[in-house]
């Protein structure tokens, strides 16, 4: 049986002083080490991969060339995506302030932004325009919503896709309208147009037949009745964005008929 | 030809709107991360003032905040209340509410209510009759109808998108301020709180639900 004196742990103070010679000594072996085994077998490693890459390349040209051709893609596309949005910011902060030309230039950019992406997400849906330009009057009517410390896009997306759902839901609950924002416009056409009902009548027939009630209502409101936007806005209940919206596309709507009918 | 109508159409718009802006000469960016400790400071100073006016503060409210479990279960539902608050307000802006918000604020919430019903079984302080307040539930309910209001008032103020979602927020969290500040209040028997100061959170959380659903959430002006 072994016997273990307890003098046989105390340190020898010569060790402390061999200690650090020792440890240099250990520290230089490992560095040897490093330096002739290692670091070599990395760098042959690292030549090997080289070598098996660049045969590869030489294989298959084809494939590194749509490879670059990929990569160079995604950086331009990903440099025009940090264009855009920081460019959208300035415009929408410029537009805060007042700026009407930044504006100008902004709903035109974002005019078709919007419509691809109602086209990507929601196919070719018949009412696109409407939709395109109530996405930019959603945008118009929150435009005070967006901060430019934050990023434009979020903020942009949430209320086109927000918008256009909207829409959606209410064409598929009244097909056969044609406007897509009637749901204000119960008020009937007779309401306003004057005391004669024979010449409403056939106003009615000849000329507004194919409107919707929404736009014959703006249309006789502002164009017939002789109403200003505030005015036409108050009766049918809008705003009087919206019923310029509304003017102008049911003169679009009876442009469109008249040219079928000539 | 429907094109260039349709272009035209899309550029009588902007030029209709871009003229708005012109008489607009600039506005003024909501504010929602102001208008939310905004309210989320008067809505505690002004319920805590009532609360107080109405029937003294629980005795030893202080000292039960400082043991460990009671000290978690009111932390919790104070990091609800706060992540309430600025969800509400962030509904308002669209494209802003975070995912991390939504969790941090359900988890903290699962915890309270969760941390309460289980006071049920196991309270985590003595339950007493000390500071017993006749009409606590009626209490929470009559003063979470300003706040609820104010705050949809605000809200209206920025775009909101999902009435329904905003009116559900506001209208929970404006009961949840006077739930929260009720259990430190009011007596502690956890089924009480439970019945009385937190069951009214989720009756005007519907409320807000449906109301926000109708109320028109667009200003004239917008």
């Amino acid at each position: 049986m072994l016997q273990y004196s307890a003098t046989a742990f105390d340190v020898d103070p010569s060790l402390d002083e061999a200690r650090p010679s020792a440890l240099t000594s250990v520290q230089a072996l490992s560095d040897k080490v490093l330096e002739r085994v290692v670091d070599p077998g990395n760098r042959a490693l690292a030549s090997m991969a080289d070598l098996l890459k660049r045969r590869a390349d030489a294989d298959h040209p084809e494939t590194v060339e749509a490879a670059n051709q990929a990569s160079a893609k995604n950086t331009r596309t990903l440099e025009r995506y940090a264009e855009d949005e920081a460019r959208w910011s300035r415009l929408m902060a410029e537009s805060q302030q007042g700026n009407d030309g930044s504006y100008r230039e902004l709903l035109s950019e974002l005019g078709g932004v919007v419509e691809a992406y109602l086209r990507v997400n929601f196919g070719g849906i018949d009412f696109l325009e409407d939709c395109v330009q109530e996405c930019l009057m959603a945008i118009h009517q929150g435009r005070h919503t967006y901060d430019v410390n934050r990023p434009f896009r979020p903020w942009l997306f949430t209320i086109i896709r927000h918008r256009a759902i909207d829409l959606l839901r209410k064409r598929s609950r009244s097909p056969d309208t044609t406007s897509v924002d009637d749901e204000q416009s119960n008020i009937r056409f007779e309401q306003f147009s004057g005391e004669d009902q024979a010449d409403e009548h056939t106003l009615h027939d000849e000329i507004f037949g194919g409107l919707s009630p929404s736009f014959r209502e703006a249309l006789v409101l502002t164009k017939v009745v002789g109403l200003s936007m505030r005015e036409a806005a108050d009766k049918a209940n809008i705003s009087e964005a919206a019923m310029k919206v509304r003017v102008h596309r049911a003169i679009g709507a009876l442009k469109k008929q008249l040219s079928v009918a000539s | 030809m429907a094109d260039m109508t349709n272009n035209s159409s899309r550029g009588n718009l902007i030029d209709q709107l871009a003229g708005d802006i012109a008489k607009d000469h600039g506005i003024r960016v909501y504010p929602a991360a102001r208008y939310a400790w905004s309210w989320g400071i008067l809505a505690a100073l002004a319920v805590i003032g009532v609360t107080a006016w109405v029937a003294p503060l629980r005795a030893g409210f202080l000292s039960d905040l400082l043991t460990l479990r009671y000290g978690i279960e009111m932390a919790s539902g104070l990091l609800m209340a706060l992540g309430l608050i600025v969800l509400a307000f962030r509904t308002a802006v669209p494209g802003s509410v975070s995912p991390l918000l939504v969790t941090t604020t359900l988890l903290a919430g699962i915890l309270w209510v969760g941390m309460v019903a289980w006071g049920v079984f196991d309270p985590a302080l003595e339950p007493s009759m000390v500071g017993k307040r006749d009409h606590c539930l009626e209490e929470v309910l009559i003063y979470s109808f300003p706040l609820a209001v104010l705050g949809g008032a605000l809200l209206r103020r920025g775009y909101v998108l999902n009435g329904w979602l905003s009116g559900a927020i506001i209208g929970f969290v404006s009961t949840v301020i006077p739930a929260l500040i009720m259990q430190l209040a009011c007596m502690y028997v956890p089924m009480h709180a439970l019945i009385y100061h937190l069951s009214p959170a989720a009756f005007v959380g519907l409320l807000g639900c449906l109301l926000g659903a109708v109320i028109p959430w667009r200003s004239s002006r917008q």
